[in-house]
């Protein structure tokens, strides 16, 4: 049912507000977690971000600070350390676009960026809950340069937790936001 | 940075991980491996 736009004087019955709940939780993105990064911090594990109530996900961090600059926001799901295939086209500012792939490894290791604005992560996930591969896609925003990573972690399990950690290091403040697409 | 640098920048009870809202020291191990971190980054680009 699309949604109902209301008129002075119209009545507002309860079954036309309750189709407008039901419009507005049923479209877009819902917030499943918002974590507090705390203070001086290595790595921080969201422990009940993925489920079957969605199948893509959208890890969003903002605020706090690293403690060195160019950081790096590594990604890591569950607590699996191999498999990680993955590859950031990227260029600092005004400059010749460059990029660095690794295949193999044991994180994808482009999925944020800690410099001196704050932290910085908008990482789309899809299917980690899913018994099939998970994959990444995240723009990498940084004072030095911006860039674009995506990446594959192709196995089958269903994971329920991830963990960001920092290159190098820590992390104090901001929040890590993770949001559930949802599916109809 | 050395590993004598890295040790003394972040010494093993002001570094933590934090597991959804709570933060706890890290093992030996973990430390260990955490300083081995600093000592090989590399910046980038």
């Amino acid at each position: 049912m699309p949604l109902t736009t209301y008129t002075a004087g119209q009545v507002l019955t309860a079954a036309s507000l309750n189709a407008n709940f039901s419009f507005a939780a049923g479209n877009g993105m819902s917030l499943i977690s918002a974590t507090t990064i705390g203070t001086t911090v290595s790595s921080v594990t969201v422990s009940s971000a993925f489920s079957s109530t969605y199948d893509n996900y959208q890890i969003v961090v903002s605020g706090g600070a690293p403690s060195g600059a160019g950081t790096n926001l590594e990604l890591t799901l569950g607590a699996t350390a191999t498999g990680y295939y993955s590859q950031l086209n990227y260029a600092t500012y005004n400059n010749t676009p460059a990029a660095a792939g690794v295949a193999n490894t044991t994180k994808f290791t482009y999925a944020g960026s800690g410099y001196s604005g704050g932290l910085a992560m908008s990482c789309f996930v899809g299917s980690p809950n899913l018994a099939k591969a998970t994959v990444v896609g995240a723009p990498l925003m940084s004072d030095g340069f911006g860039g674009n990573f995506n990446g594959i972690l192709q196995n089958a399990t269903q994971y329920t937790a991830f963990t960001i950690t920092s290159s190098n290091g820590t992390l104090t403040g901001g929040t890590i936001y993770v949001y559930g697409y949802q599916k109809a | 940075m050395t590993y004598a640098e890295a040790v003394a920048m972040y010494p093993h009870d002001e570094v933590f991980i934090q597991i959804n809202e709570t933060e706890r020291l890290m093992t030996p191990a973990e430390y260990e491996a955490f300083i081995q971190r600093q000592v090989d980054y590399l910046p980038f680009p």
